[in-house]
Order: structure tokens, then C-alpha cells, then sequence
């Protein structure tokens, strides 16, 4: 069986000729939770930018990048964006740099309808609407009138995701969403990517700094560090000890600021 | 009876028409460390600036061991300067790139006239937060965001204060960098007595380092005890809520 | 994004290497801060040009300005006179000289006049009461509202055409440009963190000022300086062409212009040299602008 995205030896070097990722390999299935973990540096961002063909001006990516067997690395420009948003959208960590200011939500949720799915007017409105209560925004109408710094930071994140999913993307490449969020907002926003995977069968990449959030949402696991993969395995092998040194590491580190001092209290 | 460190009492602040404080009284005990837990609009951001005399309450008052402070109180203000130091959140932006780090961590010294040999402090600060003194000489760009977090608390212990105010300090790191410097705050609060006056949205921070939390909801204080029972017993329905939402790795 | 590309932390083993490697900004990078921006050299190697040839001038000029010679006129370039002469038989050359050297002094006075003026008033408005801010920056719109060349007919029919008068219009009508990039740059770093922590453990207004906001917001105003200082290259030629720059003899490439204009088919060297020459003077000094920013902005900074 053929995995859905995968990403082979794919190595970045910056025009300095300095490498940042080195020959990152991993793959994820249909509907599959994969999270990416790893420190500032690690090159874990590096990695959802080189999968998008978003790297910054002078960076070089080699390697293979095939979504459905097709070489994104290789695709020319149009179809790469075509591909980008059309199969694979992307969030990031503060949505408020990633929605436009000027406009408002509903028209922000819309655009990317009308350019990938050509659907216009009431059909358009009707379908952000959809997704919006998909993302559970409830005063929809409200919402999609309001401009993005109207906004919570959690409504924001959601209108973000809204977006990503506009044109039923098959992969979703999430960017540390929660971590400019609140606790609470966090577990809402992880409870709500949770049930999205569940339900619209999206394969979700989720990269971060932090084990303990990861272990909500994915699947399996690839730990990075110095722009390598240290591990590839799942989550409860990783958790259950990891085969890697440094994997353990992450690990014990995570527990010991993360855990809660007392026992009886709740989870 | 010796009057709290630091004290709010009855703390109101309004801007404009919302009240981010909303009548909040915290005490701070000598060597008792507090946490204000709460998330973005909780008011804990405000009453840090109110507890470090950055910001004047609209009504209410502050007050450093047992005395009001008033603007126009230059020495008290100034005691309470060397007193009570800061650790922000964000190392990045709370360590000017410009200056070295030598400069940085002396600037409290210099700034508050603190006689001796200033070099020779930095360079005990800079050991005591496990730095080597040699990056004294460097800027701060040079460093990752726990080092730089380990220069800022180097620039609060100069002054040799017994209070440590920090905001978040350490939200803006990596995960496996956080233990480290909990870890650090933690024994710093031992070996030299600081007690800690922490403000986060995470709780489970809080539990490892303050014997009392106080727990901070639309500018109003909803709970307040010792650490261990807000955690094992919360009495409020948004403290709960709180916990439930701390992410945890699942046991083995 | 920086910091993830440049910094390598070792993960924790109770120490995060605390004297091993604090920031080792990785050989590509330090190689990359020391390499300087062609912007930069090039912008130098130009106005550093057109100031050496305006300090030549100082001393010796091939002709004297008013050595109207074997009454030789509207010649074109010869081995006796390079640049041609003028309509009086002038070497056109030795005009030129002197107008680099009246031209850089008209910029870096003009830039020293609204460095000092739009510092302070920027400072001002930054850094101190609301009241003061919004005094200042009414005085500051109306200012830039108003038109340099009115303002230096004001200054010229009070004190009279020279190159002082030059410099105070051009110098007085840039200052509120740089109160305006001063002003929103104090305010921007009194935001910061670190200010805050500078205020907490003590400092005071001074302090703050001298040991934070100035270093921080000087390379910006550098950049801005070195922009207005173009800028005053192409006013002070604007208001000789006008006749309310230097009086004769006293050269200015504006004048040149504006004396070459009625000969132009006869002579164009008349025409071209004092216009390539403005373009130079322009050029270089905006090229110098954006490469010290280039050089100093740490955005602009590290391996690219």
C-alpha cells in the first residue's frame, strides 16, 4: 500500500550551503495523524515549508516530496499551487498574520472557494457558512461579517482552519497552531482538529515543540533534531520509551514540566 | 506580625470602560512564592504591572512591605526598585539587541547605584544562572531562548532582590527547555530565599514552583489557597476547567 | 524563523551547554555579517568621490571660477579645458570642483541642522507627555505641509541668497521628516520589553533614552539622514537653478544648469556634466542610505 504523502530524503541547504534538513524522510496514509516534533532548530518548520514549496528566497530543497506519487519538488509553479490548497492546506501559529485585515471573514473563507472549487455567490456564502459551523463557530452569521481582529485568538485559529479546509484539502499541515493560545483555548482547538480528522478524513501533520500536545492529536511520530529524523515511530512507542536516546529525552523533559504535582488531581 | 512584601488590596484598574481589575487583592508573604494563574484578558498581565509599581491603580492600593506606594514616593519607590525584579516572558524582546549581555545584566546595578564592583556581580549572577562569564561580551542575538532567559533572570538576581516578579517566563521556550529553567527559578528560590511571584496561564508551572495560587478570571480573583489543594481540590468550576485543559502525557 | 535557522540548542541533560556553545552564530553566518553590502560600497565609493573632488577644489582648481581666460567660449572639452568652458570663456571643470564641494557642504549641513532639529523634537514627542506629543506633531504636519521652496523664499528675502540660507530651508523643512521617523521609532522601543524591564529595575528617563533608544533607533535615522541628504543635494541645485542658492562667482551645479540651459545645442557638456554630476551626488548618497541599512538592520541580517 501506498502512503499518501511522503517525503524522501529530502535535504534543504541554504545559499551559504549550510544544511537544514538532511535527508528527512517519513511518510503518512490516508487520514493518518502524524505529528513532528522537535526543539527551535531542528528544522521541523523547515520541513512543512519545503513539503508546500514555500521555502524562503535562496534555500535549495532536494530530495522527493511525493503526494499520490506525484513529485511536488518537480511540479511546475502552477500546479504546485494548484496542489497547495487544493490537497494540501496549511495553518499556522498566529492566524492573525495569516488573515487578512481589510477583509472580512466570510469573504476571507470564500476566496479560496471561488478560486479552487468555482463556486460564486449564494452557493459560495452557503459552503463558508458550512464550514464555519464545521469549525464550529456557531454565530456563524456574526462571525463571517466580523473583520479577523474582532476576533479572539481561538476564533481566529478556527476561521484559519476554515479556511485550510475550504477546498477539502487531503493533507493539512498545522504549524504549532495552539501555541499562541490559551490552555483552554488550546484543548479546544486540539479537541476540534481531533474530531475534523475523524470526520472529513483529512491526513493531519502536525509539527511542534510540545510532546504533551502532540500526544492529543497524532498518531505516529517523528521526533527531529538538527534538521535529521532522530525517530520515526508512533506515539505510544515514544511514550512507552522510544528506541532513540534523545526521543527519551523529549520525553522526560516534557513529564517533568508538564506533569501535575499531585496525582488525585483531574486529567 | 511583619506586613507582606507586596500586597494589592482592593486593586482596581480600568481602561476606558473594561475593568482588567476589578477589585483583586493578592498578598506576598516573605519566602512564600505565589502563582497568578490566568489566560489572556484574565487581568494577571496588568496586576504584574500594578505589583511592580510600573502602573498606578484607578482605585485601591498597592502596598511594599506594609507602605502604600504614591508617586511621589522616590525612596520608597527606589527601595522597592532593588527590591522586586522582573523576568518577562519573551527573552527575545525583553533583552535589548543592542546592548551586550555584560551591559544588560549590569544595567540594574547601574541604574539603581548599587556600590561594589559590578563586573565582578555580573560575573556571580552569569555562574549562579549557569552561564560561563565569558558571554558577557556578547550580544544577545547569540544565544538560544533558554539562555536568554537564563541572562534575564542573571539581570533580576543583580540587585540581589528578594522578590522575583516573572511573567511567564517560560511560555515563549521550547518544552524541553522549560524544565530547565523552572528547575533553575526553583533552586535560585531556595539557595538565595527569593520568593516568586509567578504569573502564567499554565498551571502545572505553577504547581512546581509556588506554595499558593491565586487564580485570576475577568479581573476578579475566583480561588485562591495553598497550591496543593486548588490543584487536588478545585472549589471553582473555571479552576477545573483550567486543569482539565493542562496537556498531559498520557502514563505509561 | 531566525532563530530556528540560526540557533542549535543541545536538548537538556539538567544543562543546556551552559558555557559549551552560547550561541555559536555558525561560521556562514559570521562570514555573511563581515561581507559588506554592495549598496554600501558602492554608495561610499561614489559620494566618498564627489567629496574628495569638492575638497580638491578647496585648494586648487585647474582655473580660477572667474578666469574668463583666452575668451575661448562655449568651447567643448580640449586638453586645455576638460569639461569645455561657458558662455564667458570659464573653465567648466573647475565649476563643477566647486560645486561637488558646495553641494555636499549645502547636505551635510542641512542634514546636521534636521538631524539636531527633528532628533529633538522627535525625542520629545516620543518619550513625554501626550500634550507635548501632540503640540510638537501639529507643528510638525504643518511643517511638512509646507513647501520648501516658499520656505526658503522666506529665509532668503530676510537674510538674503547664500548657501547658509540654502542650508537652513532645506535643513528646517527635513527636520520634520526626521521628527516624524524619530518620534514613531522612540515610541516603538519605549514598547519593548526590555524598556519595561529597564523601568522596573530602576532606570530612569535619561537612562532609558541614552542606553536604549538611541541605540536602537540611530541606524534607522542614519538611513533617513543619508535619504534627506540626497534629497538636499537636488534642492540646493533646485534653488540655484532659481537664483536663491550662492550668488556668483560661488559655483552650484544648479546654476550650471540653469546658466547651460539657452546654450544647451550649442554646448551640451554645459548641460550633461552638472546633471550627471547631480545624479552621482544622489545616487551615491541613497545607495550609502540603503546599504548601512542593509548593514545594521538585524532583520536584514544573518545567512541569506
Amino acid at each position: 500500500m501506498t502512503a499518501l504523502l511522503s517525503v524522501e530524503d529530502l535535504t534543504v541547504t541554504t545559499s551559504t550551503g549550510r544544511r537544514i534538513l538532511d535527508g528527512v524522510s517519513w511518510s503518512l496514509d490516508a487520514g493518518g495523524r502524524l505529528g513532528v516534533v522537535g526543539e527551535s532548530g531542528s528544522g521541523k518548520s523547515m520541513t512543512a515549508l519545503a513539503v508546500l514549496g514555500l521555502l524562503p528566497e535562496g534555500m535549495r530543497a532536494t530530495g522527493r516530496v511525493l503526494l499520490d506519487g506525484e513529485d511536488l519538488l518537480t511540479l511546475p509553479p502552477r500546479r504546485l499551487a494548484k496542489a497547495r490548497g487544493g490537497q494540501v492546506a496549511m495553518v499556522f501559529q498566529e492566524p492573525l498574520t495569516a488573515l487578512d485585515p481589510l477583509m472580512t471573514v466570510g469573504r476571507q473563507i470564500t476566496g479560496p472557494l471561488r478560486l479552487h472549487r468555482g463556486l460564486r455567490g449564494g452557493a459560495a456564502r452557503d459552503e463558508a457558512a458550512r464550514l464555519a459551523r464545521l469549525v464550529h463557530l456557531d454565530d456563524t452569521e456574526r462571525i463571517l461579517g466580523s473583520y479577523p481582529w474582532q476576533l479572539s485568538g481561538g476564533q481566529r485559529q478556527r476561521v484559519a482552519l476554515a479556511m485550510a479546509l475550504a477546498c477539502e484539502p487531503r493533507v493539512l499541515l498545522a504549524d504549532e497552531p495552539t501555541t499562541a493560545l490559551d490552555v483552554t483555548v488550546q484543548a479546544e482547538v486540539l479537541d476540534l482538529l481531533d474530531d475534523l480528522v475523524d470526520r472529513t478524513g483529512v491526513a493531519l501533520v502536525f509539527v511542534t515543540h510540545d510532546l504533551p500536545v502532540v500526544a492529543r492529536v497524532a498518531r505516529d511520530l517523528v521526533v527531529m533534531r538538527d534538521g535529521r529524523v532522530v525517530e520515526h515511530t508512533s506515539v505510544g512507542a515514544a511514550l512507552a520509551g522510544g528506541e532513540a536516546a534523545y526521543t527519551r529525552e523529549l520525553v522526560g523533559a516534557a513529564r517533568a514540566v508538564t506533569g501535575l504535582p499531585t496525582s488525585g488531581g483531574p486529567r | 506580625m511583619t506586613a507582606p512584601v507586596l500586597e494589592a488590596v482592593d486593586v482596581v484598574r480600568t481602561f476606558g470602560a473594561t475593568r482588567a481589575l476589578d477589585g483583586v487583592s493578592v498578598r506576598v508573604e516573605a519566602g512564600r512564592s505565589v502563582g497568578i494563574v490566568g489566560e489572556s484578558g484574565s487581568g494577571k498581565s496588568t496586576l504584574l504591572r500594578q505589583l511592580l509599581a510600573l502602573d498606578s491603580p484607578t482605585a485601591g492600593e498597592v502596598r511594599y512591605r506594609g507602605e502604600p506606594l504614591a508617586r511621589r514616593d522616590r525612596g520608597l519607590l527606589r527601595r522597592l526598585r532593588a527590591d522586586v525584579q522582573p523576568v518577562f516572558q519573551d527573552p527575545r524582546s525583553s533583552l535589548d539587541p543592542r546592548m551586550r549581555v555584560g551591559a544588560v545584566v549590569a544595567e540594574p546595578l547601574r541604574s539603581l547605584k548599587v556600590p561594589g564592583d559590578h563586573r565582578e556581580r555580573v560575573a556571580e549572577v552569569l555562574a549562579a544562572v549557569g552561564l560561563d562569564p565569558d558571554v558577557a561580551s556578547r550580544y544577545p542575538a547569540q544565544f538560544s531562548g533558554g539562555q536568554r532567559q537564563r541572562i534575564a533572570i542573571a539581570r533580576a538576581l543583580a540587585p540581589r532582590p528578594s522578590v522575583l516578579v516573572a511573567d511567564e517566563p517560560v511560555s515563549a521556550l521550547d518544552v524541553s527547555v522549560r524544565g530547565q529553567v523552572v528547575d533553575l527559578l526553583q533552586r535560585l528560590a531556595a539557595e538565595q530565599g527569593l520568593t516568586l511571584v509567578l504569573v502564567s496561564h499554565d498551571i502545572a508551572i505553577v504547581g512546581r514552583l509556588c506554595e499558593r495560587t491565586v487564580v485570576l478570571h475577568h479581573g476578579r480573583v475566583v480561588e485562591e489557597g495553598p497550591t496543593a489543594s486548588v490543584l487536588a481540590d478545585p472549589q471553582e468550576a473555571y479552576t477545573r476547567r483550567l486543569l482539565a485543559a493542562v496537556p498531559q502525557l498520557p502514563g505509561v | 524563523m531566525t532563530g530556528e535557522l540560526t540557533t542549535t540548542t543541545p536538548v537538556a541533560r539538567g544543562v543546556e551547554a551552559p558555557a559549551a556553545a552560547p550561541g555559536r552564530p555558525g561560521g556562514a553566518r559570521s562570514r555573511g555579517a563581515r561581507r559588506l553590502p554592495p549598496s554600501l560600497v558602492v554608495g561610499a565609493a561614489l559620494v566618498g568621490f564627489v567629496a574628495l573632488v569638492g575638497l580638491v577644489s578647496l585648494f586648487w582648481t585647474p582655473y580660477a571660477l572667474d578666469d574668463t581666460g583666452t575668451g575661448e567660449r562655449l568651447a567643448g572639452p580640449s586638453a586645455a579645458h576638460w569639461g569645455g568652458t561657458d558662455r564667458l570663456g570659464r573653465d567648466l571643470l573647475s565649476q563643477l570642483m566647486t560645486g561637488a564641494g558646495n553641494a555636499l557642504i549645502v547636505a551635510a549641513a542641512s542634514m546636521l541642522v534636521a538631524g539636531v532639529l527633528g532628533v529633538a523634537v522627535g525625542v520629545l514627542a516620543g518619550a513625554t507627555r501626550r500634550w507635548v506629543d501632540v503640540t510638537l506633531l501639529s507643528g510638525v504636519d504643518l511643517l511638512i505641509a509646507f513647501p520648501t521652496l516658499l520656505l526658503a523664499m522666506l529665509i532668503v528675502t530676510v537674510r538674503g541668497a547664500s548657501l547658509s540660507s540654502a542650508i537652513w530651508a532645506i535643513g528646517i523643512s527635513g527636520s520634520a521628516v526626521i521628527a516624524r521617523v524619530t518620534r514613531v521609532n522612540v515610541a516603538r522601543v519605549l514598547r519593548e520589553d526590555y524598556v519595561t524591564a529597564a523601568h522596573a529595575s530602576g532606570t530612569g528617563w535619561w537612562g532609558t533614552v541614552l542606553r536604549h533608544v538611541v541605540p536602537n533607533v540611530w541606524p534607522t535615522l542614519l538611513v533617513q539622514l543619508m535619504l534627506l541628504g540626497g534629497g538636499a543635494v537636488l534642492a540646493e541645485a533646485s534653488l540655484s537653478y532659481l537664483g536663491l542658492g550662492a550668488p556668483p562667482p560661488n559655483a552650484s551645479w544648479g546654476r550650471l544648469l540653469q546658466e547651460a540651459q539657452s546654450t544647451m545645442l550649442v554646448q551640451p557638456w554645459g548641460a550633461i556634466l552638472p546633471g550627471v554630476a547631480i545624479v552621482v551626488a544622489v545616487l551615491g548618497l541613497n545607495l550609502l542610505g540603503d546599504g548601512i541599512r542593509e548593514r545594521t538592520d538585524p532583520n536584514l541580517r544573518g545567512d541569506r
